[in-house]
């Protein structure tokens, strides 16, 4: 049967993302049919699909606005979809008890006591309708990412001025009283309030504290460059202003990668004439590096963040954290693996979880490979080929483009697991699993077959897979906790609450293997 | 600094206008908040022509 590979152009004609890769994944699935894209016809879609072989003529046609489809298969399966493709994308109805409307201004008319705008637009539109919302009296939390730095200033200079903030650009959590907004997990309200730059920092954080019996009051996202210098903490400084004057807050934690010297100092300043206690926990910073004589606390982990945060607020963990401490696999696990068997290998939706593990291995002395790499650590040449040690932040744009991030859809962890499973001198898995609302409604079984096959087949070549997991996630989250960690300890994952805790058992076993191969 | 607003988001909780992903709408409807979705999509490129008379119009 004859091959063809063809693109379908619809002008002026939007679907959102999120939309658009479930159509693809759909179309992928039918028989037939090797690939399948479905993207705006933005100058970087059209470029990843003039690099897969679609033809850059006719792509030239599309404009941003304009929806492509492009099918590689049996000439007869791309034929007969392309001819039925207004079937597939007909869009869920929304069903929202408060409707749907034509712009803000409308939605506004409609339901005039709004005050946030939830911003997930392509990041070339997200400026102008963010500004927007701000003159219409909204905060915003800007999901968006590629918003220009110059915009994001002004955004949030004006938003500063008017009273409102603005949580982004690439703000991807945020809980304010006791309601997650994007990516959030189920977490209960107390007096602990957040400002964090880093999302899942912000929902593994949130969920430490909820885990260990207290809460949250407000967790402000801010976006992922807040803290550079160039945007000088403007939404972090708004942030700590509101929570220092919300009541039901009694204490500030800030949690970031590490800021812009400047950054720091200003933030730094601010959280010394806070009138509530702070603690900061800035990864890849070492706590005790500062010079200035700081009265807040400040945490090297997300882990140790969370107990300072309870100390802060007088609440003793209601279990005990040295439950929350590795217990000893290591020995079990290590004498089972072959004498090939050296390397970590960090599959990663959370970039803070990638980012957090590497400054665990570093504080370690064991250099890995990334492509976020901490400072100190190797960038990989190669993000498709791991070697070494490597821990890898799989919802990187390199990663996302044109395909669902991993905490939506597994396909590309479960694909890469299966290709590091083969290697045979990788000695262990490090994975995150990320619940909430948002988030794939069934993470850990996403990965779960793909764990099985690849321990089983490093059975039969005589070697031993182990695979150390972190689950993100609260009891309340619509996941359900105990059955996604259930999933996972039933294919032989060690499972823990925490990044941190995982990391330091993968750290643990790799120290022993290499103390073996000595 | 003024902080009505905020407080005000801070007080009340999020209500909501979503421009963009509706899985964003949905969850926070599924919490319980009032939200309103915007049905969004980029201005259409308009033919130089039509886009030549819509701007003597306008």
């Amino acid at each position: 049967m004859s091959k063809s590979r063809q693109t379908a152009i619809r002008v002026n004609r939007y679907f959102d993302s999120v939309f658009l890769m479930a159509v693809a994944r759909r179309l992928s699935e039918q028989p037939g049919v090797s690939a399948a894209v479905a993207v705006m016809g933005t100058p970087a879609n059209k470029r990843t699909l003039a690099e897969m072989g679609f033809s850059e003529r006719e792509l030239a046609r599309a404009s941003s606005s304009d929806l492509i489809v492009a099918l590689d298969g049996d000439e007869e399966a791309v034929r007969a979809l392309l001819e039925s493709l207004e079937s597939w994308l007909v869009r869920p109805k929304m069903n929202l008890s408060g409707g749907t409307a034509i712009s803000v201004d409308d939605a506004l008319s409609r339901q005039p006591e709004s005050n946030l705008a939830v911003v997930s637009v392509p990041g070339e539109y997200a400026a102008a309708e963010t500004s927007h919302a701000l003159d219409r009296g909204l905060s915003v939390f800007l999901f968006s990412d590629h918003v220009s730095i110059d915009d994001e200033i002004a955004l949030k200079e004006k938003a500063r001025s008017a009273g409102l903030i603005v949580m982004g650009p690439d703000c991807g959590t945020a809980l304010i009283a006791g309601i997650g907004v994007g990516f959030a997990n189920v977490v209960r309200r107390g007096p602990i309030g957040v400002v964090a730059s880093s999302g899942t920092g912000l929902q593994e954080f949130a969920c430490l504290v909820d885990r260990l019996g207290s809460g949250v009051s407000h967790g402000l996202g801010t976006g992922s460059r807040d803290l550079s210098d160039e945007v000088g903490g403007i939404a972090t400084l708004t942030a700590i202003d509101a929570l220092e004057a919300d009541p039901g807050t009694e204490a500030i934690v800030v949690i970031s990668k590490p800021p812009g010297a400047a950054t720091l100092k200003r933030v730094a300043k601010r959280l010394q004439t806070c009138s509530k206690p702070a603690a900061a926990c800035f990864l890849g910073l070492k706590p005790q590096s500062p010079s200035q004589d700081w009265r807040f606390k400040v945490c090297a982990s997300l882990d140790d963040l969370a107990l300072a945060a309870l100390s802060l607020v007088g609440v003793g963990p209601a279990i005990d954290p040295a439950g929350l401490t590795v217990v000893d696999l290591v020995g079990d696990e290590v004498r089972r693996m072959a004498a090939t068997q050296r390397y970590l290998r960090g599959l990663f939706a959370g970039g803070t979880f990638c980012y957090q593990s590497q400054q665990i291995f570093k504080n370690a002395g064991v250099v890995v490979g990334s492509n976020a790499p901490l400072a100190g650590m190797q960038r990989i040449v190669d993000v498709r080929k791991s070697t070494g040690h490597s821990l890898i932040d799989m919802g990187a744009d390199e990663f996302t483009v044109g395909t669902p991030h991993p905490m939506i859809d597994a396909t590309q962890r479960v694909r890469r697991i299966e290709a590091e499973a083969q290697d045979p001198t990788v000695a262990v898995l490090l994975l995150d699993v990320i619940l909430g609302y948002n988030a794939s409604s069934d993470p850990a079984g996403d990965l779960a077959e793909a764990i099985s096959t690849a321990k089983g087949n490093a059975l039969k070549s005589g070697r031993y897979l182990a695979v150390v997991a972190s689950i993100c996630g609260t009891a309340g989250d619509p996941q359900d906790l105990e059955a996604q960690e259930r999933i996972l300890r039933d294919v032989g994952v060690a499972v823990f609450p925490s990044n941190v805790q995982a990391t330091r058992l993968a750290l643990d076993l790799v120290l022993r293997r290499q103390e073996e191969g000595r | 600094m003024k902080m009505d607003l905020l407080s005000d988001l801070l007080e009340k909780g999020p209500i909501a206008v979503n421009l963009g992903l509706p899985e964003f709408a949905r969850s926070l409807q599924g919490q319980g908040r009032d939200v309103i979705h915007v049905d969004w999509a980029p201005r259409p490129v308009l033919e130089a022509e039509l886009r030549e008379i819509l701007e003597q119009l306008l």
